[in-house]
């Protein structure tokens, strides 16, 4: 890994709005590390949501720069943007699965953007399904899968690429204790092997249970300091 | 059964699933076969100019009243020996009377009317012949001798290169609207599709991936309407030269495609998918960059 990579993400003063209305993310100053692992916690209406799109280079910001695994983030080329965008994974708190699609293509979408062959492609999708318990499911739509099922396609279709970094808003919420926890430690797994994680979330139990640094958020802006929970308190 | 084989024709934007793309064949299978149709008429038309073309031009030259019969004989004698006529015939003094007998009534023997000589020349199948100047070099031998230039061109002729006109306009404006549709569908189906549109970008997917699917998917659809329409044209077309060869359908004599006018026709479908799927590439990239 180059040098410059040790650090993932580098926010500085980052401001964002919605075309013409007002800012919904307020001076963001944020720095991830590589393999690291964060919590992004707030209210509703905080600014989650925005900060991950933010990242994930789907909006563009109003002010500010960022530099993503080395990038000038805010001035990338189509083809670049899109080079940064296959080494992000991203998990929709409304899914946002293709309904005319399988499990199976759903969760193959990213693999196949990225030109990996179709045998690799068989053998990754096939196993991950097969460990998040959805191999019998893997030739029907999405539609006619239960909504937790539909999330753990949704985050099948994220970390299927093993990506640098992971984005996920809500992961967990709709699914069942078993299928929680055994997505968390699939999202645990990844950052043991390297990946990057910022995972926004509600549940306390969560935060709870899993002693990782948790970064803050109200009324679109991240706390000063950003790190608060176990880890803070410990240190 | 998972992998390559579910997934090879699916396409990551759901195209065939929309109204619009699930019409494009249809669309263009209607404009291919409206579009053969008008080409099949149009290149009746042409092989039927060519027949008349190939038929030996016969047309009366008229020498003035009173013309001796030893200027008729050297003005016979110089037409055999001019390039591409086939014969010279008098018409002799009796026919002529009879032709004229309708309207004149009995010339008898003492005609106080001046009736002029003609002369039948028939030139060689397919040969043209400069009348204006053969006009010329005959009056130096009998000065006022003219060609009937009427009898030249039949009508049917202006008729039939006015219907291979107004054929080949109609292919052209069905080959034309089948590409303007394809390319409003192609962006009616994208401007449904911006969501998906964004995911695969969030995805990494740059544009020309997505401009792949897009045209492999006009492309498919295109071949499929091609095929659809030329044959429904072939059919069609078929019974008509079936049906019209049992009536005299004017102004054609006869109803015949060759091999090599079937193959002409086939370039339709092919020009129109050709086109079809130029223009929905160009439609996908101002869309797409556009929606960036």
């Amino acid at each position: 890994m180059a040098p410059q990579e040790t650090v993932i993400l580098r926010m500085r003063s980052v401001s964002m709005r919605y075309a013409a209305g007002s800012e919904v993310l307020h001076d963001i100053d944020l720095l991830l590390k590589a393999g690291s692992f964060h919590f992004l916690v707030g209210p509703s209406g905080a600014g989650k949501t925005s900060l991950l799109r933010v990242i994930a280079l789907t909006v563009p910001v109003s002010r500010g720069t960022i530099t993503l695994f080395g990038r000038d983030a805010v001035a990338l080329g189509e083809a670049e943007r899109a080079r940064l965008r296959r080494r992000i994974g991203v998990v929709f708190q409304d899914f946002r699965l293709l309904g005319h699609l399988s499990v199976f293509d759903n969760v193959a979408l990213p693999l196949r953007i990225n030109r990996v062959p179709e045998a690799v492609v068989a053998r990754r999708v096939t196993e991950l399904l097969d460990w998040i318990g959805l191999r019998d499911r893997t030739r029907l739509p999405p539609p006619r899968l239960s909504v937790g099922e539909r999330q753990l396609v949704t985050i099948a279709r994220a970390v299927i690429t093993r990506p640098d970094l992971l984005l996920a808003d809500e992961p967990l919420s709709n699914l069942d204790n078993r299928r929680a926890e055994r997505l968390m430690h699939l999202f645990v797994e990844l950052h043991r092997r390297g990946t990057t994680v910022l995972l926004a979330t509600h549940d306390k139990g969560l935060l709870e249970h899993h002693r990782f640094p948790i970064l803050e958020m109200d009324s679109g802006r991240l706390r000063s300091g950003s790190l608060i929970g176990p880890l803070a308190a410990a240190g | 059964m998972t992998g390559p084989e579910m997934s090879e024709l699916e396409l990551d934007l759901p195209l065939a699933e929309q109204g619009t793309g699930r019409f494009l064949q249809w669309i263009l299978a209607a404009a291919t076969c409206l579009a053969v149709l008008a080409a099949a008429l149009a290149v009746l038309a042409d092989a039927e100019l060519r027949r008349a073309a190939m038929r030996p031009m016969v047309v009366t030259l008229a020498l003035p009243a009173g013309t001796a019969a030893a200027e008729v004989e050297a003005v016979v004698r110089f037409l055999g020996r001019t390039e591409g006529v086939a014969f010279a015939d008098p018409v002799s003094e009796e026919e002529l009377a009879q032709l004229v007998e309708p309207w004149l009534g009995d010339l008898g023997e003492e005609s106080p009317l001046a009736i002029p000589r003609l002369i039948d020349v028939t030139f060689d199948p397919g040969f043209r012949a400069d009348l204006r100047e053969l006009e010329a070099r005959l009056r130096e031998l009998v000065p006022g001798t003219t060609f009937d230039r009427t009898a030249v061109e039949p009508p049917e002729t202006g008729m039939l290169r006015n219907l291979r006109l107004f054929a080949l306009i109609a292919a052209v404006a069905f080959v034309s609207s089948g590409v303007v549709a394809t390319a409003a569908v192609v962006r009616a189906g994208l401007r449904a599709q911006t969501d998906t549109v964004d995911l695969l970008r969030l995805m990494g997917a740059v544009d020309r991936y997505l401009e792949g699917q897009l045209v492999d998917h006009v492309l498919r659809c295109g071949l499929r309407g091609a095929v659809a329409g030329f044959a429904t044209a072939g059919m069609l077309i078929l019974a008509g030269i079936e049906i019209g060869g049992r009536f005299d359908i004017r102004p054609f004599d006869a109803l015949v495609l060759r091999p090599v006018d079937w193959l002409l026709l086939t370039a339709v479908p092919i020009l129109l998918v050709l086109l079809a799927t130029l223009a929905a590439r160009l439609a996908i990239d101002r869309s797409l960059a556009r929606a960036a």
